[in-house]
């Protein structure tokens, strides 16, 4: 574990490159400074001869000239994300030669390609023109009446199932650029020096590159089997929500996966509520993690990203040791180039011994037991290995403790007993009445 | 600290709140506005605006007829819907909307705010705020195709 202190060589080169573009992106490319110019001609000197070189050359020749086009921010985009896939790759290395595991990075003609955007394109420029908008204004100089009018093309964006991707990025993105604009008219300088500039940077070139085309259809096999869980991730913003188990599934070889449930949701759906829209699996789930046991799987699709999809759902099984499963850790599956980004790292590990990483606190809000359990000296723990910050961080999902092992996710299903009202229940009624009264 | 950070700290996690008497409320253009239950009729909603500059408020219902409660000041809706907003997007954000600034940011801070500002009455049809909440009544109805969302790796809770 050690090693991962040293980061592999070009990768903090490749950071303060990113970081370059991204001063230029808050700053906006309507009022590029010298600095900011010369952060656009090292990109261009980056790619030249690679197979972006020409599009990123004419791209920063075309904003040098003050000419905005959508086609130029989508190769500047793709310049950026590229930069960050490199590190994931060379980060995703490093990590697997410290583990001692098996394989580089699956290679892009291993994935299925992705599809043309059919009757999507419309939706896909509008959403192009406006983050086209947002980078000429600057992500620091943004107010209102710019971000506001996007929501007509993201309603467009979240009716359509394949662009699921780009429509709950695109809404987390654009709550968070009206958050920070206060309703008093005062943006006081300090708001702007503290505004995530990497991270709305990745944002941005995320959902720039995500509308050239549709996701590919996953690729899956049907399996059966046992699911021993190993630990809760949750996910999502005002308006989505992830839970994410983690755990090892035995058909016969064992295998690290990620069971996936997602939903759209409204704010004040949030907590243990959110299980409400994952019915029929939030009770043997939940129930599962409380009590400490495997989930039997009768019907599942398993596919080519590591994730096990449910058809039914499972019944909670026999008690579960997870220290004992995870000796079946494996990587999860790198995802396809366009969509790797260091921040979709997430390498399971088991650490039979205290260790000297931070721990990935940006991820634990929702986990503070498992935290303190961690922090107090754990004498082992199963966890992820997230990559953020410029190093590599860990995130516990479970932890020995005195009294056997502490699960991330347990006490959500008694948490859940204790609410009276069922908020999903009482708007979904309004939704019925008012959403059929209009039309 | 910003450097090469892609995911951010999160802030207060918003509360729980019930939604029967607030099933909308919202923090933008300037105004915390939404919408109230109507207490004695299922099929009736205020739509209530408070903005937060000039502390000028109106409270209608959703077929344009003035609030009974409004006289000379916000009625009971408009502070059931400050309680709500305070309650779901916790004191800190609300109190920043205010541009408050400083330590002192709590609800009791939040309310001597709101009453020095000594707003009108200021009419305006209800359509805007409430087909807002037509489309914040859609999240409960969108549905999302099963598989992981790697987007959200972005976006922990």
């Amino acid at each position: 574990m050690k090693r991962l202190a040293t980061l592999p060589s070009g990768v903090s080169e490749t950071l303060e490159l990113v970081g370059r573009f991204d001063q230029a992106l808050m700053h906006g490319f309507a009022r590029l400074g010298d600095d900011h110019r010369q952060g656009l001609d090292a990109l261009t000197e980056v790619f030249a001869g690679s197979p972006l070189g020409e599009a990123v050359r004419e791209a920063v020749e075309s904003v040098g000239r003050a000419e905005f086009l959508p086609r130029s921010f989508l190769a500047l985009a793709s310049a950026r994300v590229a930069l960050l896939g490199a590190v994931h790759d060379a980060l995703v290395a490093q990590v697997r030669t410290v583990l001692g595991r098996p394989g580089s990075v699956e290679n892009e003609n291993e994935f299925p390609s992705s599809r043309p955007p059919g009757s999507s394109a419309t939706t896909l420029a509008s959403t192009q023109q406006w983050l086209t908008e947002l980078a000429i204004s600057g992500l620091n100089h943004l107010e209102e009446p710019s971000v506001a009018p996007f929501a007509a093309t993201l309603e467009r964006l979240q009716a359509t199932s394949d662009l699921v991707g780009l429509a709950s990025l695109l809404t987390g993105f654009s709550n968070e650029l009206l958050r920070g604009m206060s309703g008093s008219g005062s943006s006081s300088s300090k708001k702007q020096r503290d505004r995530p500039a990497f991270r709305w940077a990745d944002l941005w070139s995320g959902a720039m590159v995500r509308t050239q085309e549709l996701p590919a259809i996953p690729r899956f096999q049907e399996v059966a089997g046992t699911f021993t869980p190993l630990g809760l991730e949750l996910q999502g913003h005002e308006n989505f929500a992830c839970a994410i188990l983690h755990g090892i599934f035995d058909e016969g070889s064992a295998r690290h996966v990620r069971i996936p449930l997602q939903s759209y949701k409204v704010g004040a759906i949030s907590g243990p509520l959110i299980w409400d829209l994952f019915t029929p699996f939030a009770a043997p789930i939940l129930s599962a993690i409380e009590g400490h046991k495997c989930l039997l799987i009768s019907a599942g699709e398993l596919r080519e990203d590591g994730s096990l999809i449910l058809r039914s759902a499972p019944k909670v099984g026999p008690a579960s040791d997870p220290f004992a499963a995870a000796k079946g850790l494996t990587s999860l599956p790198t995802p396809p180039p366009l969509l790797r980004h260091p921040v979709h790292l997430a390498e399971p590990v088991h650490l039979t011994e205290r260790t000297d990483l931070p721990l990935a606190v940006e991820r634990l809000s929702d986990a503070p037991d498992l935290a303190k359990a961690v922090e107090e000296g754990a004498s082992e723990m199963v966890g992820l290995l997230r990559f953020d910050r410029g190093g590599w961080r860990i995130q516990p999902l479970c932890a020995r403790t005195k009294k056997g092992f502490l699960m991330n996710g347990e006490g959500i299903a008694t948490a859940r007993k204790k609410v009276k009202e069922r908020p999903l229940d009482v708007l979904q009624e309004r939704a019925g009445r008012l959403l059929r009264n209009k039309s | 600290m910003n450097h090469f950070t892609s995911v951010v700290i999160g802030e207060d996690p918003p509360g729980s709140r019930t939604v029967k008497s607030v099933p909308f409320v919202e923090l933008i253009g300037g105004r915390i506005q939404g919408v109230v239950s109507s207490g004695s009729d299922l099929a009736r909603v205020y739509v209530s605006f408070f903005e937060v500059k000039t502390g000028h408020y109106y409270c209608c219902t959703n077929n344009n007829r003035p609030c009974g409660g409004l006289r000379g000041a916000p009625c009971k809706h408009i502070h059931e819907l400050i309680a709500a907003a305070i309650l779901e997007f916790g004191p800190n954000r609300v109190a920043s909307y205010l541009g408050l600034e400083g330590k002192e940011v709590d609800v009791e801070a939040i309310a001597t705010a709101i009453r020095a500002l000594r707003g009108n009455e200021v009419k305006e049809s209800p359509g805007i705020v409430f087909s807002r909440f037509l489309s914040y009544l859609r999240y409960c109805e969108l549905s999302v195709e099963p598989g992981l969302v790697l987007e959200m790796g972005w976006f922990p809770s």
